[in-house]
């Protein structure tokens, strides 16, 4: 019984989070009504779980074990994550420019 | 003019609930036969031209709370599916016992992927999206993968009408979606296809809807990732979203839409090259109209239904969905559901590429339209009476529409049970490791996925040496002469397993003789050793 709560507590971390992690680097951040990213970020997770999983495995021999997948997953959830922040860092900076450049022109 | 559209539309106003009072009394029994209902939605759609050109519909008052009514559906569907799942000890379907084989293979193959070591048919028949994904998902959790599938599937499948609704919300009006949402929940053709087990379908479906919603709103970006997804799930689904994608990138002239079926493929290619062997002869296959020729001898309880039970089935809901379509050709409105319809239509009305399954695709389409044209109707219905008439409307097409699937729990229920599945659990202890077990096309999945042995049937499975005629004498001679010849080409030692079932096609009273014995016997299901001359020469 115990097993089977942790095993369902576990599987939001397949189900949604690596897709919701992807949604903010494929979707616009705040006009995406959330049921709607809620409902894309399971589909991309079914889509992101395996595809990575199968490539960890076949390209860098990554074992299909619970550390394996865990390690798998915090990669695929990590990486869409850091690219989001650097977007945001890059959008910030080009914002910044622009709103130099506009005051050096006036 | 005017009045004579008026008038029209007035009068479909009360065709359509008319024809529905018929179809009702036909289901409940009180009218039988009626055949000549199937063909009066096409005359209904034909009348409702004049109506539907006049521009300018009185606008029908918003639904209060869409989400409840969504979420109502939802509980319904989950329900209804859960309640059929859980209500037998073996799992429902044809497939079951296909997808415990190929989760088996996954799961032995640990720690990796067992990509090279699979059987050739389980390479052809199964991309690798949904084993990984479960093996994935079971190996994290702890939770086994028949308990995945047997709580999941009634998840996933009742999970559809969430984009079904915003499918339908974004193409037509929030009414069309909460109708074609709630039609989903009661639908024959999708309960039917829940109690085949179509695991693969079902995450292709879903796939399919989010892809669509996601084609909708233009995000281009989001919609290729579902394509590559769809690509390592479910191929047929796959040659049905690039055909309505291309098909709406031509109507609407949106470019990107090429860009996004190019990530599409990026994301699936590697994994379909992998394969690319058994992938390019099923397309082959596919593009020649030949689909299925691998399984041709295949006369087992795993097809879907045809178009003549389809006609019946969607009966309800029909007239409504063929008025939207014509609503959208005067219109030019090429919306998602219109391409999605026309597509699986096609196919499904040429018989090409797994066509009866395409039904499946069709009647999501078919759904989705008939939120629309049901839409319409009510803006048709007369003013003064509007509420009560849209009650006696939804009432009609509830019953309509739900009494085939009334009809079918009561019917439905596996196509083996816990004693005949027993026997098939006792091959896994009772013949040695090597044996390869012989069995009709209804009971060879369950061998496959339950025995832990290799299995012969026919045209399934790695090993073929004979074709459909040679396998229907086999399965129907009594002479022990005839099976002892068929069966001595195939490698020994080699068992013959036997449910007991009517719909599995075998005659037993052949095995009698020197080269057969009954090994174990139990509630009707037998297994039967088989001796080849060499095994009685030693």
């Amino acid at each position: 019984m115990i097993d089977m709560l942790i095993g369902i507590t576990l599987l939001p971390l397949v189900l949604i989070t690596p897709g919701l992690a992807w949604t903010f680097v494929i979707l616009p951040a705040n006009r995406v009504p959330w049921p709607e990213r809620l409902g894309w970020s399971i589909g991309l997770s079914i889509i992101v779980a395996p595809l990575s999983v199968f490539w960890a495995n076949l390209g860098l021999g990554v074992p299909v074990t619970p550390w394996g997948i865990a390690l798998v997953l915090l990669a695929v959830t990590s990486l869409p994550v850091a690219l989001s922040l650097a977007k945001g860092r890059l959008m910030s900076s080009f914002r910044e420019r622009l709103r130099h450049d506009s005051r050096r022109s006036r | 003019m005017t009045v004579l559209r008026d008038t029209f539309g007035l009068a479909i106003g009360i065709a359509f609930p008319a024809f529905l009072i018929l179809l009702v009394a036909r289901e409940l029994g009180v009218l039988p036969g009626l055949g000549f209902l199937p063909y009066l939605p096409p005359v209904l759609a034909v009348l409702a031209i004049p109506a539907i050109r006049r521009t300018g519909l009185p606008q029908v008052s918003r639904l209060p709370k869409p989400a409840l009514l969504v979420g109502a559906a939802f509980v319904v569907a989950v329900s209804v599916r859960l309640g059929l799942s859980l209500a037998y000890e073996t799992p429902l379907g044809y497939d079951a016992g296909l997808y415990r084989y190929v989760f088996n293979a996954y799961s032995f193959g640990l720690p990796d992927i067992p990509e090279s070591s699979l059987a050739e048919w389980v390479r052809t028949v199964y991309p690798q999206g949904l084993p990984t994904f479960v093996t994935a998902l079971a190996v994290f959790t702890g939770l086994s993968a028949d308990a995945l599938v047997r709580y999941g599937l009634p998840l996933l499948s009742a999970a559809l009408v969430v984009p079904i609704y915003w499918i339908g919300r974004e193409a037509f009006s929030q009414r069309a979606g909460v109708t074609a949402a709630v039609l989903y929940a009661i639908s024959y053709t999708h309960l039917f296809t829940f109690g085949l087990l179509y695991l693969k379908n079902a995450v292709g479906l879903l796939l399919l809807l989010l892809a669509l919603h996601a084609l909708q709103k233009r995000q281009h970006a989001l919609f290729g990732v579902f394509v590559g997804g769809i690509g390592i799930y479910h191929r047929p689904t796959l040659l049905i979203v690039v055909a309505v994608a291309l098909v709406f990138a031509l109507a609407t002239r949106q470019p990107r839409v090429l860009s996004s079926l190019a990530l599409g493929a990026i994301i699936a290619a590697p994994m379909l090259i992998l394969r690319w062997d058994a992938n390019w002869g099923l397309l082959a296959d596919a593009l020649g109209g030949n689909a299925g020729a691998a399984t041709a001898a295949n006369d087992g309880g795993g097809t879907f239904f045809d178009l003549g039970t389809y006609r019946w089935a969607s009966l309800a809901y029909q007239p409504f969905a063929l008025i939207a379509v014509v609503w959208c050709l005067v219109r030019r409105d090429w919306n998602l559901p219109l391409l999605l319809m026309a597509v699986a239509g096609g196919i499904v009305a040429l018989q090409l590429f797994f066509f009866r399954r395409q039904i499946i695709p069709l009647d999501l389409a078919m759904l989705l339209k008939a939120g629309k044209g049901i839409d319409l109707a009510i803006a048709w219905l007369p003013e003064g009476r509007r509420m009560a008439m849209v009650g006696a409307l939804g009432a009609l097409l509830v019953v309509g529409t739900g009494a085939a699937s009334v009809r079918y729990l009561d019917e439905a229920s596996p196509l083996m049970d816990r004693d005949q599945l027993a026997v098939v659990e006792w091959i896994s202890d009772g013949v040695p490791a090597d044996a390869i077990i012989v069995a009709s096309a209804y009971d060879a999945p369950w061998v496959a996925g339950w025995s832990g042995r290799e299995v012969i049937a026919p045209g399934q499975f790695d090993i073929v040496i004979h074709d459909r005629e040679e396998w229907l004498d086999f399965l129907e001679s009594d002479s022990a002469d005839a099976a002892s010849e068929f069966l001595s080409q195939y490698p020994a030692p080699l068992y013959i397993y036997y449910s007991g079932r009517t719909a599995s096609y075998l005659d037993v009273s052949k095995f009698t003789g020197p080269k057969f014995s009954l090994v174990h016997e139990e509630a009707g299901a037998r297994v039967y050793a088989f001796a080849s001359s060499s095994d009685l020469r030693d």
